[in-house]
C-alpha cells in the first residue's frame, strides 16, 4: 500500500472490504475548493488527498448532523485535523455529537492555507506541501501559524507526519481493531521527537502573535477598531462547532426595543451605530463559550470583512481555560468548566 | 473628568439575600450613595455576562452583582456558577484591556444591611477614582 496519501488508501481498503460504511474527507470541487464529503464509493476516492492544507470548515460540525436523530448502524470513518477532533470531543462533552459508531483518524498537521489566499490558484497536494512546510513557499492561516495543538492524542488512531517513517499510532481499542483487520503496520507509543521541533516552532509564533494582538487590539479603541468593519452578520457564529444555541441569544428578541429606547440608547452618547449590539454579540460570545473554543479559526474564515475574529478568539480562549486548568478538547474526561464549579475557588477579591 | 463625577453602577441583586439587605439598608436609614440602579434577580446564577457587558456598554461605569454566600445559594449552587461566569468575563477584560475592575461581585445575606452599605460606598469610591468608563462612552457600541 505505498501511495501518497495514506489515509485515503487506507480508507478505499476499509470501503471494499466492508469494514466501514462510509468515510469524511476532504474532496475538491475545483482546483482552488474542496469540501468536507460523506463517501461511501471508493471509486470517489480515486482523486482525493485528505490531507490537503485547506479549512472549508470545521468537520465536526458535520458529524454533529450525521449523529444528530441517530449515529449510523455501520461505523463510519472520519479523516480529521487536530482542531476538528478537539471540537468533535467538545461537542460530545456537550452533548451535540452521539459518539457511536465514528472511528476517528487524525493527523499531524502542517496547517492550512487562507482561503483568501488561493483564489484562483491551486490548493497544493499534500505531499508537497509537507515537503515545503519549513521552506516558507506557503503562507498559512494565522491561526495555524501559531497552533499549539498539530497532533491530537484522542482520536482512534493517528497518522504522525512529523515523526521519522510516519508512523501510524493506535490510541483506542477501536483504532487498534480496526487497523487490525485492515492489516495496517501501526505503533502503540508515539515518538515526539519531530512534534517537539515543529511545536517549539508553533509556541514561538504564538507567543509573538498574543504580544501583537495585545498591543494592536487591546484597550478600549483599540477593540472597536479591529471590528470596525464588522456588518454582525455573525457568520463567525454559524461556522463555529462551539456556538450551539438553537436560537442564539444575540438574534433572539432580547434584542429588540421600542422605538424610544433606541432614542434613548442613542442619546446617551449622542448616536447609536448599526447594525445595533455588534461588541455585545463579540464579548457576549467570548463569554459564552470561551471555555470551550478550539482554535480552529472556522469564524475567521467564515468573515467576509477580514476580522481576525479568529485570533482574538483563540487568544481570549487560551487565558480563559487556563483560569480551570482546561484545555478544550485535549482529553475525554476533563469536565466541562461551566458544568462544575468547586466550592473553594476564584472568591472575588 | 469633573470634579464632581458620579458614577453610575448598575446592580444585580439576588432576591432571597442582596435585595433583602438593600431594603433594609434603606428602611433602616442608613446611609449611602445613590449611585446604584439596583436590578431585582432570582438568583446570582441568573445573571447572563451578557446583561453586564450591556450595561457597561450602555453607560454604567460598573457593574455590581450580589448574591448568597457561598452554600446558602436558594438554587443550590447559581452563586458557584455565577462566580465562574463572573471570572471568566473579568479575563475577557482583562485580557481586551478594558478595565475589569468595573465589574464587582459580592456575597451579601438578607441580614448584612451594614455590609451592603459597606460595599457599595467602597465601590463607589473606586469608581470615582477611576473616573468615567471609556467603554460607557464609545458610540460605536
Ligand atoms: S488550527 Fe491547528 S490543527 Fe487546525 S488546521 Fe490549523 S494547524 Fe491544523
Ligand atoms: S463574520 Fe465578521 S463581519 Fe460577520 S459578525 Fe463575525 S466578525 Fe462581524
Ligand atoms: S470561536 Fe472561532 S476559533 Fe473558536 S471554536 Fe469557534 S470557529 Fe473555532
Ligand atoms: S439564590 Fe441568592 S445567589 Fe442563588
Amino acid at each position: 500500500m505505498v501511495t501518497n496519501d495514506v489515509l485515503t488508501e487506507l480508507s478505499k481498503k476499509a470501503l471494499k472490504d466492508g469494514i466501514i460504511g462510509g468515510v469524511i474527507t476532504l474532496k475538491r470541487t475545483a482546483p482552488d475548493a474542496a469540501v468536507h464529503a460523506l463517501i461511501t464509493d471508493p471509486e470517489m476516492l480515486e482523486d482525493v488527498d485528505s490531507m490537503i492544507p485547506y479549512f472549508p470548515d470545521n468537520c465536526a460540525n458535520f458529524i454533529k448532523r450525521i449523529t444528530k436523530v441517530a449515529p449510523p448502524n455501520k461505523p463510519i470513518l472520519a479523516i480529521l485535523k487536530p482542531c476538528e477532533m478537539r471540537a468533535v470531543v467538545e461537542l460530545v462533552k456537550l452533548v451535540q455529537i452521539q459518539n457511536k459508531n465514528i472511528i476517528y483518524a487524525t493527523f499531524d498537521c502542517y496547517g492550512t492555507i487562507a482561503r483568501k489566499d488561493l483564489k484562483d490558484k491551486e490548493i497544493p497536494k499534500s505531499q508537497e506541501f509537507i515537503k515545503s512546510a519549513s521552506d516558507g513557499k506557503f503562507e498559512l492561516r494565522e491561526i495555524c501559524k501559531s497552533c499549539d495543538y498539530i497532533r491530537s492524542e484522542t482520536a482512534d488512531f493517528s497518522y504522525l507526519t512529523f515523526e521519522k517513517d510516519t508512523p501510524i499510532i493506535a490510541q483506542t481499542e477501536t483504532g487498534k481493531n480496526f487497523l487490525e483487520k485492515l492489516g495496517v503496520q501501526f505503533v502503540e507509543s508515539a515518538p515526539d521527537e519531530g512534534l517537539k521541533s515543529v511545536m517549539d516552532m508553533k509556541l514561538k509564533a504564538k507567543t509573538a502573535l498574543y504580544e501583537n494582538l495585545k498591543s494592536e487590539c487591546s484597550g478600549t479603541d483599540n477593540i472597536f477598531k479591529t471590528f470596525a468593519h464588522c456588518i454582525n452578520c455573525h457568520n463567525c457564529m454559524t461556522n463555529c462547532p462551539i456556538c450551539i444555541c438553537k436560537e442564539c441569544f444575540f438574534e433572539s428578541d432580547a434584542m429588540d426595543f421600542e422605538g424610544d429606547v433606541f432614542l434613548d440608547l442613542a442619546s446617551r452618547k449622542g448616536g447609536l451605530r448599526a447594525p445595533t449590539d455588534v461588541m455585545l454579540f463579540h464579548i457576549g460570545r467570548m463569554a459564552h463559550m470561551a471555555t470551550s473554543c478550539v482554535a480552529c479559526g472556522a469564524c475567521e474564515e467564515a468573515c467576509p470583512e477580514d476580522i481576525i475574529v479568529g485570533q482574538i478568539f483563540k487568544w481570549i480562549s487560551e487565558n480563559v481555560q487556563s483560569i480551570f486548568e482546561y484545555k478544550s478538547g485535549r482529553d475525554w474526561e476533563e469536565e466541562l468548566p461551566l458544568k462544575t464549579f468547586r466550592e473553594e475557588e476564584l472568591e472575588p477579591k | 473628568m469633573p470634579d464632581n463625577f458620579e458614577p453610575k453602577i448598575v446592580g444585580f441583586f439576588c432576591n432571597w439575600c442582596t435585595s433583602v439587605a438593600a431594603d433594609m439598608a434603606g428602611t433602616s436609614r442608613m446611609e449611602y450613595p445613590a449611585n446604584v440602579r439596583p436590578i431585582r434577580v432570582m438568583c446570582s446564577g441568573s445573571v447572563d455576562p451578557s446583561y453586564v457587558i450591556r450595561a457597561l456598554l450602555s453607560g454604567a461605569d460598573g457593574v455590581i452583582i450580589g448574591g448568597c454566600h457561598p452554600g446558602d445559594c436558594h438554587y443550590i449552587s447559581g452563586n458557584f456558577k455565577a462566580r465562574r461566569r463572573i471570572a471568566i468575563l473579568r479575563k475577557i477584560f482583562e485580557i481586551l484591556g478594558l478595565e475589569q475592575e468595573r465589574i464587582y461581585l459580592e456575597w451579601i445575606s438578607a441580614s448584612e444591611g451594614r455590609k451592603f452599605v459597606k460595599k457599595i460606598t467602597e465601590f463607589t469610591e473606586k469608581l470615582r477614582k477611576m473616573g468615567v468608563a471609556e467603554l460607557s462612552q464609545n458610540w460605536e457600541s
